[in-house]
């Protein structure tokens, strides 16, 4: 891939089409009903498709569909890697088939990106990473939308649109997380992943529809005050877990990195004695050689002398996506812990109002008597 | 036939099917525009309901007496949805029009072979008819009427061929899982708005949005009743009274004080430290960030 094709995206927001949001929510959710996946769903992937408007610098996804299931096949045997090369051809071949459906349907046909359902929101792996970065490539301003299902049964509509940014893209483009290049890219866990705004828009029929049914009379509107539980302990208790995992995760990639800066100063201290003793003793040689005609001893050997290495597989990308998880679990943490805060407080005003309102009851039926 | 059937419908298909309205074909070829659109609903049996939880468009004609339906199209998509969704199969079909004119027994024969051939089971399942009225032509010039119907054959006994069919109405109840109903109140927010806009709340917002939704509903009540009271005779509406009673025991018997007091102990400490770790967390981060750019 050549750094030539990365253009920086210019799209300032998404405006996603209330659809999309049911179409993800129900896919997600009608897995759970089946019983088909964990809590969290985190098998659920689909693609976005839409147009780019670039005089609005906004990105309108208007449909999607979700992939099939994937099943993955755990030997890695010549047979079974043969047979995933060809799942893979089979997904890709169907995914056609789909946009061509998509078109004959007047349906946008343009692949903007894909959506995956994550719980906490904490969903950035190295995988995430080079997909983005596969899309991203192909078409610059494509996003993945994050679609956390906890927060949403807890009562909040939780959505994320991610894109990777353009020092993140080179850096994936060169497959190259070294620290110098980290460094030298000005790369943090702040601004590898740039969130993008979401403006939700519904068609006018779709206005009249959601007016119809909030007419008809259903059980539905039973199961609104989700956001008033006050029991969201366990998913709290579960995010929590997954902070310390990634923690954990984030000290070993510190200490790796320790024990890299540690090495890298020794190695430099090396070198620079030896170009510093050996080199005047030898550009005296040299001087003297010259003088009698003879070639100089170069200085070659010392530069070559092998600089330590990160002892991490993917240098500082593990490092970096350990510390964008952790900011979003924590970030869960800190509002949800907010909101139940709140809550609290609100039982607690009721529960008082409750005792005042009992007095004052008392008092006007005993002041009747 | 099961005609006390329910057939819940799920709010994305209202979705894709006012969707597949919209974009529906215009005419390109004279005289062959559709002002319909046309589909198949995916879903699940119960007992004693129709679960309809997906559904899709498919290209169709209509020209007078002439009717095309791209069948290889349906049955793409069917066998793609299931792969995605193995749990459900098409359990009927929909059209964006609220007479049933003779063409929908044609389909709806077609959509039976259809479900016949990829059941497994020898008599066919009932099959749903979903009606939905994007035109507004009904009697209410205001409302979208939404209506399931389900065929049966009728005719004089003993004849051995039905004379006709009929579609018998059914009852529809909208149902949703409990993610959908949280991201229908959110979508629902963009009724309020000009643009049609909404956009995504933080927690605390919605909780001050629904507190004071329900302080105006007590507001309103309140004022309800001190009417009531006011007036010389006796209210004749018993029900609204019962329901008032009924209220007032669950905020009485709901939480108890000494109950709501432990949990307050309990859990306040928790959130405070769960808070304070994360926040830790957050300040590490940020110091781990400034040493490795140092």
């Amino acid at each position: 891939m050549s750094l030539a094709t990365l253009t920086p995206a210019s799209v300032k927001y998404v405006l996603l089409d209330s659809l999309v949001i049911m179409k993800i929510v129900k896919h997600v959710d009608s897995e759970l009903y089946a019983g088909m996946s964990e809590v969290a769903g985190e098998a659920c992937q689909g693609l976005l498709t839409g147009l780019v408007s670039m005089e609005e610098n906004r990105l309108e996804i208007t449909n999607c569909f979700p992939t099939a299931r994937t099943e993955p096949i755990m030997d890695n045997d010549e047979s079974s890697s043969q047979a995933n090369q060809a799942y893979e051809e089979l997904k890709q071949q169907e995914m056609l088939d789909m946009l061509r459906k998509f078109r004959n349907m007047n349906i946008d046909y343009e692949i903007v990106g894909f959506y995956q359902a994550h719980p906490f929101g904490a969903c950035f792996t190295q995988e995430l990473v080079d997909s983005m970065f596969d899309y991203q490539s192909n078409g610059p301003e494509d996003v993945v939308i994050v679609y956390d299902p906890v927060k949403t049964r807890q009562g909040q509509l939780s959505l994320r649109a991610y894109r990777l940014s353009l020092p993140a893209l080179e850096l994936a483009a060169k497959n190259d997380w070294s620290p110098e290049a980290v460094k030298g890219a000005n790369l943090t866990y702040e601004n590898m992943f740039e969130e993008l705004p979401i403006v939700i828009k519904s068609s006018y029929l779709v206005n009249v529809m959601m007016a119809e049914l909030a007419l008809a009379p259903s059980r539905v509107a039973d199961k609104r005050s989700a956001h008033l539980e006050l029991g969201t302990k366990r998913s709290l208790e579960k995010s929590v877990r997954q902070l310390m995992g990634n923690v954990d995760e984030l000290n070993k990639s510190i200490s790796a990195f320790t024990k890299y800066t540690g090495d890298k100063q020794r190695h430099e201290n090396v070198v620079f004695n030896l170009t510093q003793k050996e080199g005047k003793f030898r550009q005296q040689e040299n001087e003297a050689r010259v003088a009698r005609g003879e070639p100089p001893i170069s200085m070659e050997d010392i530069k070559k002398m092998k600089p330590p290495m990160l002892q991490t597989r993917n240098g500082m990308l593990d490092s970096l996506l350990a510390s964008c998880d952790s900011h979003t679990l924590s970030d869960f943490c800190n509002t949800v812990t907010g909101e139940n805060l709140a809550k609290l407080f609100l039982a607690e005003a009721i529960a008082d109002e409750k005792l005042v309102g009992k007095d004052r009851a008392l008092s006007s039926v005993s002041s009747t008597r | 036939m099961a005609s006390n059937m329910t057939v819940k419908v799920h709010p994305v298909v209202y979705m894709t099917i006012v969707d597949s309205y919209l974009r529906r074909s215009r005419g390109t070829t004279k005289g062959s525009a559709n002002e319909k659109a046309l589909g198949t609903l995916m879903g699940f049996y119960e007992k004693g309901a129709i679960q309809v939880t997906n559904c899709f468009a498919i290209p169709f004609n209509e020209y007078h007496d002439d009717l095309e339906l791209d069948d290889s199209f349906n049955q793409q998509m069917i066998s793609m949805l299931k792969r995605a969704a193995p749990n459900e199969q098409p359990v009927g079909w929909f059209l964006t029009s609220s007479d049933i004119s003779s063409n929908c027994l044609v389909y709806h024969d077609y959509y039976v072979r259809v479900i016949s051939e990829i059941s497994a089971r020898k008599e066919t399942p009932p099959l749903v008819l979903l009606t939905l009225d994007t035109t507004f032509s009904g009697d209410n010039k205001t409302r979208m009427p939404i209506r399931a119907y389900l065929r049966s054959k009728a005719g004089i006994p003993g004849s051995p061929q039905p004379h006709c069919a009929i579609f018998n109405p059914l009852r529809v109840e909208l149902d949703a899982f409990p993610g959908e109903c949280v991201a229908m109140q959110l979508i629902e927010n963009s009724l309020d708005s000009k643009r049609r806009e909404a956009s995504l709340e933080s927690g605390l917002q919605q909780l001050e949005r629904s507190t004071g939704d329900i302080i105006g509903w007590l507001e309103r009540l309140l004022e309800y009743v001190n009417e009531v009271v006011a007036r010389e005779e006796l209210p004749a509406d018993a029900t609204m009274g019962r329901t008032l009673m009924d209220i007032v025991n669950t905020a009485a018997t709901h939480m108890q004080t000494d109950k709501l007091d432990a949990l307050v102990k309990n859990t306040l400490r928790d959130y405070m430290m769960v808070s304070y770790l994360a926040n830790l967390t957050k300040t590490q981060l940020q110091l781990h960030e400034r040493m490795i750019s140092m």
